[in-house]
């Protein structure tokens, strides 16, 4: 039943964003294959883009759960099907 | 509650005469440790409650000198601390602040912490932290607590630079109040507090990328909600906390009574309208009441306010509600849709929300379908309350002293239960009159939360009997705070159920592990002895014939008490919905 997505979400450059981005994943029993992050132009902004393999259920609400995180200003996920899902921050 | 206004800045005077001084000097140049105290003054904190250590000093020297603006309560462990923010908080709905040194300090806070997220408590945690220099080398005291409470907190921060500090402090502030409530940790390394900067007050608006914490309401969705609520011929109102954090009780009330809608509470909404109104129809969840429990499963329309769906009071979801639709008012979105899929989503505030859809929706009297929720009733008094309220054993049950309670103080006590059966004899049995006038550890459910959230109850709202309702498990866990009660003169009441058991474990021992007791037995100490060494008077009861002259006589000081009633050591609590089993599977006996 696990399918494989990527998730990118943007965050404030904050070190705790990579925490609770990766606290969240494994709260809802999401297998991280990969992870890469990189600074914005500004330098004011994280990028995260993961993949990951994970039930559709714990895929959705982890994303919902994670947008709403206070410095968390966007994150979507695309599975291997190209449905694209977005969750605005907040 | 007027103590603590005294203290707040009159409308439109946004500093205090002190700082006013302090500020005109002709150098604003402080140490990051006055700043902090300086900005959580600045930020309307009067209270704080904490225990001091090595990496939190500069700070305690600062408020040495600020105990005319701040009063600083000094528990007996920092697990008391938070728990007493969070009794402050959610007794007079300002933020709640503690302050801790670090490493065991800091770690000790981590209980509240989760507690606090569970229930959206807005709490702020101070701690203070190795120097930076020393961060990451395994100094003295050094524990990494943002990476510890990151997933625990709505936001945390750690201040190596004091410029930072009043804009963080402020941040800090709002982010525990506004949207849904929650805690956060400030973390400030001991240079920071150490060093210095020009202090200004933050004064700006908070604008915080990607934080909508009051979101635009949705009025097609209202509409929607409306249209539903008109059509259903067996609707049910469920109320959660955030109608009481919204405040918005009064818009509730006019919305259930226009629509003649059926209502009833979760463990924390209970008190959100009294529950003496006629729409009112019981507690729901794992030991709420068989009417509400067993109608969520044949009523065509669920509307939930404020509330999560917590498993507790769901049971198992693929048996919770199949045949309803569902409309969903949450100010969380992660909240929504989360355990129960909705028809109509509503993200928005409860007070706007409910003040919208009230003027929509129609007009409604709905007696057939109220009649459904009388008949439960009169089920659950024959089989349940009955006995629970006149028991034929000579033995007390803590259902009986929970009614006597609210009788003797006419349910004008603020009460604070901890965690057990004595918990939950005290949700169905206080009869909760208003909101915020029953306190308790709902989502984490810890043990050892209300007497020190007492201690913050009894701060904040001196303008009513504050009575701790504990189990005799739960008292040892932080019975410690006595000490700061009677130290601060603060007029608790505490009430130990004594049943010699961790009752609620032995309960399901006793039902679903064969009453195979294992370690739920307890040998207790003489808790009045506890009570007198630490000063105050203590009280035991064990007889039906003394139990209202013993409250009277409890309520009637004006001091802290301790009164131990000593009640049925086997009894269950009932009704039950047993783990794994749908709602409507509750269990009368
Ligand atoms: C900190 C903590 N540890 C363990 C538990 C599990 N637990 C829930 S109720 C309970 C028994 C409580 O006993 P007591 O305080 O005597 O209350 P009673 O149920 O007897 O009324 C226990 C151990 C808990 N909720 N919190
Ligand atoms: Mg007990």
């Amino acid at each position: 039943m696990h399918a494989q997505y990527t998730v990118t979400a943007l965050t404030e450059k904050e070190n705790s964003s990579f925490l609770r981005l990766i606290a969240a994943m494994g709260r809802h029993r999401i297998e991280i294959e990969s992870y890469a992050c990189s600074t914005s132009p500004s330098g004011a902004t994280y990028k995260h883009v993961l993949t990951v393999r994970a039930r559709p259920e714990g895929m959705r609400r982890a994303v919902k759960q994670i947008g709403g995180y206070v410095g968390v200003l966007g994150i979507c996920y695309r599975s291997l099907e190209e449905n694209v899902n977005s969750e605005k921050a907040g | 509650m007027e103590l603590e206004r005294a203290a707040v800045p009159a409308a439109g005077q946004t500093r205090l005469p002190g700082l006013e001084r302090d500020l005109a000097r002709p150098s604003n140049t402080i140490s990051g440790a006055e700043a902090v105290v300086r900005s959580l003054a600045e930020g309307g904190v009067r209270t704080v409650f904490g225990y001091p250590g090595g990496a939190i000093m500069p700070v305690y020297d600062a408020l040495f000198d600020h105990g005319h603006e701040i009063r600083h309560v000094l528990v007996r462990h920092e697990q008391g601390s938070i728990h007493a923010a969070e009794g402050y908080a959610r007794a007079c709905g300002r933020t709640g602040v503690c302050i801790a040194t670090s490493g065991p300090g800091a770690t000790n806070l981590i209980t509240g912490i989760a507690d606090a997220k569970m229930d959206s408590t807005p709490v702020v945690c101070i701690t203070g932290q190795v120097p930076s220099s020393a961060l990451g080398s395994d100094a003295f005291q050094e524990t990494d607590v943002i990476s510890v409470s990151a997933p625990l907190t709505k936001w945390n921060h750690q201040i190596t630079d004091p410029a930072e500090i009043p804009a963080m402090i402020s941040k800090a502030l709002y982010l525990a109040r506004s949207g849904r409530p929650g805690p956060v940790l400030v973390d400030i390394t001991k240079d920071a507090q150490i060093g210095t900067l020009a202090y200004r007050p933050h004064e700006e608006e908070h604008e915080i990328r990607g934080y909508e914490p009051f979101p635009t309401l949705d009025e097609e969705r209202v509409e929607a909600a409306c249209r539903l609520i008109d059509r259903a011929k067996r609707p049910l109102v469920l109320v959660g906390q955030g109608v009481l954090l919204s405040g918005a009780q009064k818009e509730l009330g006019e919305f259930v009574e226009k629509a003649g809608l059926p209502f009833a509470c979760t463990l924390l909404g209970l008190g959100a309208i009294t529950s003496e109104h006629p729409l009112y129809v019981g507690l729901l969840g794992m030991h709420g009441n068989y009417g509400p429990n067993i109608k969520t499963n044949e009523c065509d329309l669920l509307v939930a306010v404020g509330m999560r769906f917590d498993d507790r009071v769901t049971g198992d979801l693929a048996k919770y509600a199949r045949q309803a639709k569902v409309v969903h008012l949450d100010i969380d979105a992660s909240e929504i849709g989360k355990n129960v899929p909705a028809e109509v989503e509503i993200l928005a505030d409860a007070r706007e929300a409910l003040g919208a859809m009230t003027t929509r929706v129609r007009s409604r009297v709905r007696t057939a379908w109220l009649a459904e929720f009388a008949a439960c009733d009169a089920v659950e008094r024959a089989r349940v309350i009955e006995n629970d309220l006149n028991p034929a054993s000579p033995e007390l049950r803590m259902s009986e002293v929970m009614d006597r309670l609210a009788a003797r103080t006419g349910g004008r006590a603020l009460v604070i239960a901890d965690v057990g059966q004595h918990q939950m004899a005290a949700a169905r049995y206080y009869g909760c009159r208003e909101g915020g006038a029953f306190i308790t550890s709902g989502g984490l459910g810890t043990m050892g939360f209300a007497l020190p959230a007492a201690m913050g109850v009894g701060l904040a709202r001196r303008d009513r009997p504050v009575v701790a309702v504990i189990g005799d498990g739960g008292f040892q866990m932080t019975s410690q705070e006595l000490a700061t009660i009677v130290e601060e003169r603060i007029p608790v009441k505490v009430m130990i159920l004594n049943n010699g058991y961790l009752g609620m474990v032995r309960q399901w021992q006793e039902l679903f592990f064969r009453r195979r007791y294992s370690q739920t037995e307890l040998t207790n100490p003489d808790f009045v002895a506890i009570a007198e060494a630490y000063g105050m008077e203590g009280r035991r009861v064990s007889e039906r014939t003394e139990l209202d002259a013993s409250i009277d006589e409890m309520l009637s000081s004006e001091a802290p008490y301790l009164l131990e009633v000593v009640v049925e050591r086997e009894e269950n609590v009932f009704p039950m919905v047993p783990a794994g089993a749908g709602c409507a599977e509750i269990r009368l006996e």
